[in-house]
């Protein structure tokens, strides 16, 4: 499991978080959702090990992430943030390689170490094809999908349990197909053992992938629970200030909220 | 850059390391005298005097100086291109970031306790006093930059000038007290050249040198993962910390030895990687081993053409490696403003 209890965060004498808490278990989707600045992003960063807590703390099967080393909760937890990475010339096969952990040794004539997943994972994505291209090159939804499949590879072979994979608005430059594609590989990812945390502004795809969700507002936790405890008209009007309730589609599963 | 302008870089090496054998070859047997190699061998009725003398001026004074060419450049190249890489600034060099003239700086002040550059020791001692020199302008350097929490990238460049003006300050007062023997000797010496190279001095190049090459090595995935942000390289395992700490001590290591050694080399350090990620070398496994070899082969010809070009006088090492770097460097931005 990987928890964070009692999270505090100031910034600039601003208050990010303040006594957040929220955990995510093996082969479960923790949707983090809340209106822009609501801290979504900094608790991501503390969950990732990137921040160390100053006053509250983060584990991972118990152990605090300080605890681990850098490559071995690597191997244990993969990101994806919601900024675009810099390209540097760098080619998409090479994120790849790094990400898998190619040894550099074997880097000028790199075969990946499992091409058949690694291809899997690309053609899943749409992005078959695309190995040569250079990262800044992508569009920023070819981009962001492309990290994605990194995360995923960084993550190693197909039992994922007790992996985590953080997600930051992992869907914000996704057209409805390519939306469609990854919600379909998270549920695939779930179904390997992944513990999933999503931060989304996309409360439709919060409600319909989230096993639980968890509703923040001004670094402070408002509610938590099954989505369609927490994404009501009630607490969405009192959290976004907007009148928002779920719409279905002929089938019945919650295709947006309006 | 176009993909067709990539050079696949196991040819390129390949090429690398003919031309550096070549040019060895040719500067051995080029100097202000004619001696040469062949002329060892070739000639048997030469008298045994000047036989001995060529002789001397190819294992004394010409091989030690091609080596030491080779290892300085190497060993200059790799830590630009492994500070560019660490710091994820195409500007950052062991001359920009006040390393050069912080270990300029400590081997003068070692000159001056020594007396004169003279033996094992005092070449010893001045490596020490480069390295630390080295150590204290790069920490300040350092400390100066993590000030600037938004941009530690800029911060650097502009703690690096602060530091750089620091150091020659200090090096200026220095040549106030040194005596007029001192004064010369200090003068040649930080114009750089690979004049004074004695047989000896070459192990004390060659350890810092693979020390250097052979960490930076290691950490070539790390460095790869740092082209693609610090978050990223985080995210991907890599230890930020330790890894600071290993290739910021290899690279002072490197260049504070062959600065005691042969001076503050310019531009080396910056114009090499640079001109090798144009061919496509982008990844740290295949442009770290093409900087070795390409540093080394630039300052072998750099000292050649010192050597050569206003024969029987020598001219200063960095004035060459600055005539080459500068217009060089000049025309890598000119274009890159030009794609931007």
């Amino acid at each position: 499991m990987l928890e964070a209890s009692n999270l505090s965060f100031v910034a600039g004498g601003r208050t990010v978080l303040d006594r957040m808490s929220c955990a995510v278990r093996p082969a479960t989707v923790l949707a983090l959702v809340g209106p822009n600045g609501a801290g979504k992003t900094t608790v991501l960063r503390h969950l990732a090990g990137e921040i160390v807590p100053q006053s509250g703390g983060v584990r991972l099967d118990g152990l605090p992430l300080a605890a681990w080393p850098a490559e071995t909760l690597a191997r244990r937890r993969a990101v994806v943030s919601a900024q675009t990475i810099p390209g540097n010339w760098f080619r998409v096969s090479d994120l790849l390689d790094l990400a898998t952990g190619e040894t550099d040794a074997g880097a000028i004539d790199a075969s990946p170490l499992a091409p058949s997943r690694r291809s899997a994972l690309l053609a899943a994505l749409d992005l078959s094809g695309s190995e040569a291209a250079r990262l800044d090159r992508l569009s920023s939804g070819e981009q962001q999908r492309l990290r994605l499949v990194a995360a995923l590879l960084q993550l190693g072979g197909d039992d994922l349990r007790g992996r985590y994979l953080l997600l930051d608005e992992p869907t914000s430059h996704q057209d409805p197909r390519h939306l469609r594609g990854i919600e379909v590989l998270l549920r695939a990812v779930r179904e390997q053992g992944a513990g999933i945390v999503l931060s989304t502004h996309d409360l439709a795809l919060a409600a319909r992938l989230g096993d639980e969700a968890v509703l923040i507002h001004g670094g402070a936790f408002i509610a938590q629970g099954a989505p369609h405890e927490i994404l009501t008209p009630t607490l969405l009007l009192e959290t976004y200030g907007v009148p928002l309730a779920p719409l279905r589609d002929a089938a019945g599963r919650i295709a947006a909220f309006g | 850059m176009p993909v067709s302008s990539e050079i696949p870089s196991r040819g390129l090496a390949v090429v690398l390391v003919a031309a550096l054998v070549a040019s060895a070859l040719l500067a051995l047997n080029s100097g202000a005298t004619p001696a040469s190699l062949w002329g060892l061998y070739a000639s048997p009725e030469q008298d045994a005097r000047a036989l001995a003398r060529d002789r001397a001026i190819l294992l004394e004074l010409r091989l030690p100086r091609v080596v030491a060419s080779l290892l300085v450049g190497a060993a200059t190249a790799v830590s630009g291109a492994v500070l560019q890489g660490l710091f994820r600034n195409a500007l950052a060099d062991p001359a920009l970031l006040g390393i050069m003239s912080g270990a300029a700086l400590g081997a003068g002040v070692v000159l001056l306790g020594a007396g004169q550059w003279g033996g094992l020791e005092v070449r010893l001692l001045g490596q020490i006093g480069a390295i630390a020199g080295a150590a204290a302008a790069f920490f300040l350097v350092w400390s100066l930059a993590c000030r600037f929490a938004a941009d530690r990238t800029q911060g650097l460049l502009l703690a690096g000038i602060a530091v750089n003006a620091a150091a020659s300050a200090g090096t200026g007062l220095l040549t106030f007290l040194y005596s007029d023997s001192q004064l010369r000797t200090f003068v040649f010496w930080t114009l750089g050249g690979m004049g004074g190279v004695e047989r000896a001095a070459l192990p004390f190049l060659l350890a810092p040198t693979g020390i250097a090459l052979w960490i930076a090595l290691r950490q070539a995935r790390a460095l790869d993962c740092l082209a693609l942000g610090e978050q990223t390289a985080f995210h991907l395992g890599v230890d930020l910390a330790r890894t600071r700490r290993l290739l910021v001590g290899g690279s002072l290591l490197a260049v504070g030895a062959s600065v005691a050694i042969v001076g503050p080399i310019s531009f080396v350090g910056l114009v090499v990687p640079h001109v090798l990620r144009l061919t496509g070398a982008v990844r740290h496994a295949r442009l770290l081993p093409l900087c070795a070899l390409f540093g080394a082969l630039a300052v072998l010809w750099a000292d050649l053409l010192a050597r050569i070009l206003v024969r029987p006088q020598e001219l200063p090492l960095g004035l060459v490696t600055a005539a080459f770097g500068a217009p060089t460097f000049a025309y890598l931005l000119w274009r890159r403003g030009k794609q931007a």
